[in-house]
């Protein structure tokens, strides 16, 4: 056996904008050509910087960046080369972890053009507070209920996954289900997911984390258990058993 | 020179060839790789099987089973990189604007063996038709000063052996039990359980579900189709080449190992009788005939 495994995306049931694992996915758009310096952070610790170029000139839509390149664990090496990344004015930076322990953010500042990183202008951009037109995409893997919270906020709203049931044809990842937080509301704020369909969250508040936790996880049919009673003894002197 | 006629029944001559049927026992082993890798343990013996004298001067087999035990395969199986995402997220007319990435639950292409345990349930029918041919054997132990008593003594005396020396064989495709197909897919769940095994049961169900029928997933990747009989008799018969090593050695068998009938020369007639050495006769020109109901040798006896 050989199989790599990702446990990580099996294991991850609390999502979070403000500390991207595996399975939280965070897009932020850029629209004015510019050049940034990203600060990567896993929890308190700064584990590396890549550079991204808003190109006019650049014809893709979206820049890429596996934070998991940057996971401090011990088997993978630090970055030695500062990465860099563009991409087209109106399109997105798409932070992901593919694996890894993850618990990433990202702090966007913006330098002069031309100018080394250590002159930054000024910060543009921090993931922990998300900005109105980011996305942040929740793969939900885990059967069970979920508590969908905006953290700087008070919206709140339910989430559930079914418990996957064999089929005679490979599972087909359907269409993700759009949520949006907007006025502090999640709408719809009640969500049934299948397996595999992701959540998208479409946020149109100034300051928001978005977290989707789980709260009762479903077993499926490990949790059933007989109804009524099977067996009972009875005293046999016809009293009542005290 | 005196001449001796011995004929041997049919019913003899079958007893005589159920005693080296049943010694028969041969066995093969390898690997190989291609669109999957396998490996195989595989054990032959045979049964059965009907001797017909024939009258002209030859025997016909049929009908004999060939069993195989053990018969013991592994296939060594790619199940393809599994991820999830990569949907569109924001689409336009000119493409996609935003798409998600892509994350992986199996990757590397992970490896699992089946392992296929067929012994006894498969059978191939052997069907032939065969003279009989003549053997002088000296006994290669047998040193050049030693008499003829003395390789009697020595148990290594020379002696006239008969074989079945194929003249065409017929190896009929296996006879494949309905329970083989059941075997198969036991295997592929156990292999993937055991893949699997120490993730909660939940993800087994999800990774299970995702690759949808892992029994079909398998199937199609070992390019079984509808009828795994075609496919075993192709598996044992083409890749592994187990027809052709049946019929060479069960050929090599009859034709060159284990004689069907054999008698020393010189003859003993009287063994040791007190200081009386044994009595023993030379047989010359043997010639063998068969005919519908015997088997017939004509020798000169005597020097």
């Amino acid at each position: 056996m050989k199989a790599h495994i990702n446990v990580y995306a099996l294991n991850n049931t609390n999502i979070d904008s403000a500390s991207l694992r595996v399975l939280g996915s965070l897009a932020h758009p850029l629209t004015d050509p510019g050049e940034y310096v990203a600060d990567v952070v896993q929890g308190e610790i700064n584990v590396g910087t890549f550079r991204l170029k808003v190109d006019p000139d650049c014809t893709s839509m979206q820049a890429d960046v596996d934070l998991s390149k940057y996971d401090t664990k011990p088997k993978v090496l630090p970055p030695s080369v500062e990465r860099r990344y563009s991409v087209a004015p109106k399109g997105y930076l798409l932070l992901f972890v593919s694996e890894g322990k993850g618990g990433f953010h990202v702090i966007l500042n913006e330098i002069a053009a031309g100018k080394s990183a250590r002159e930054k202008v000024a910060r543009r951009y921090d993931t922990r507070s998300l900005e109105p037109g980011d996305v942040f995409i929740a793969q939900l893997l885990r059967p069970g209920i979920y508590e969908m919270t905006n953290s700087l906020g008070k919206a709140k709203g339910r989430i559930s996954i079914p418990y996957p049931k064999p089929l005679a044809k490979p599972l087909f990842q359907k269409e993700p289900e759009k949520i949006s937080l907007r006025d502090d509301k999640f709408s719809p704020d009640h969500v049934e997911l299948e397996n595999l369909q992701a959540a998208v969250f479409m946020n149109g508040m100034d300051h928001a984390a978005i977290q989707v936790a789980l709260q009762e996880a479903d077993y499926g049919k490990e949790k059933v258990k007989p109804e009524g009673t099977a067996f009972r003894w009875m005293n046999p002197s016809g009293k009542p058993a005290k | 020179m005196n001449q001796v006629t011995v004929a041997i029944s049919e019913e003899t001559f079958r007893r005589l060839f159920a005693t080296i049927r049943d010694h028969f026992h041969e066995s093969t082993s390898g690997h190989s790789g291609g669109a999957f890798s396998f490996s195989w343990n595989i054990g032959v013996r045979l049964q059965n099987g009907s001797i017909d004298l024939q009258p002209d001067d030859s025997v016909r087999l049929s009908e004999l089973d060939v069993v195989y035990d053990p018969l013991t395969l592994e296939l060594g199986i790619d199940i393809p990189e599994l991820c999830i995402g990569g949907f569109c997220i924001i689409p336009s007319p000119w493409g996609c604007i935003l798409r998600a990435p892509k994350i992986c639950i199996f990757s590397d292409n992970p490896d699992i063996r089946l392992a296929l345990n067929l012994s006894g349930l498969l059978r191939s029918e052997l069907s032939g038709a065969f003279s009989i041919k003549t053997r002088y054997r000296i006994d290669p132990s047998r040193t050049a000063g030693m008499t003829d008593l003395d390789a009697e003594d020595a148990g290594v005396p020379n002696k006239w052996r008969f074989h079945l020396d194929p003249i065409w064989l017929d190896i009929d495709l296996i006879d494949i039990p309905d329970t083989v197909g059941a075997i198969l897919d036991a295997a592929i769940n156990n292999a993937v359980d055991n893949l699997l095994f120490w993730l909660p049961g939940w993800a087994r169900d999800l990774v299970k579900a995702i690759l949808g029928s892992i029994v079909d997933l398998i199937r199609a990747i070992l390019d079984i189709g509808d009828d795994i009989d075609e496919w075993l008799s192709n598996l044992l018969g083409v890749s592994i080449g187990l027809f052709d090593f049946v019929s060479t050695i069960v050929a090599d068998y009859f034709a060159n190992r284990y004689p069907v009938f054999e008698f020393e020369d010189p003859f003993p007639i009287l063994g040791y009788e007190g200081i009386k050495i044994p009595v023993k006769i030379p047989v010359r020109n043997v010639s063998v005939t068969v005919n519908d109901a015997e088997m017939i040798l004509d020798s000169d006896i005597g020097d």
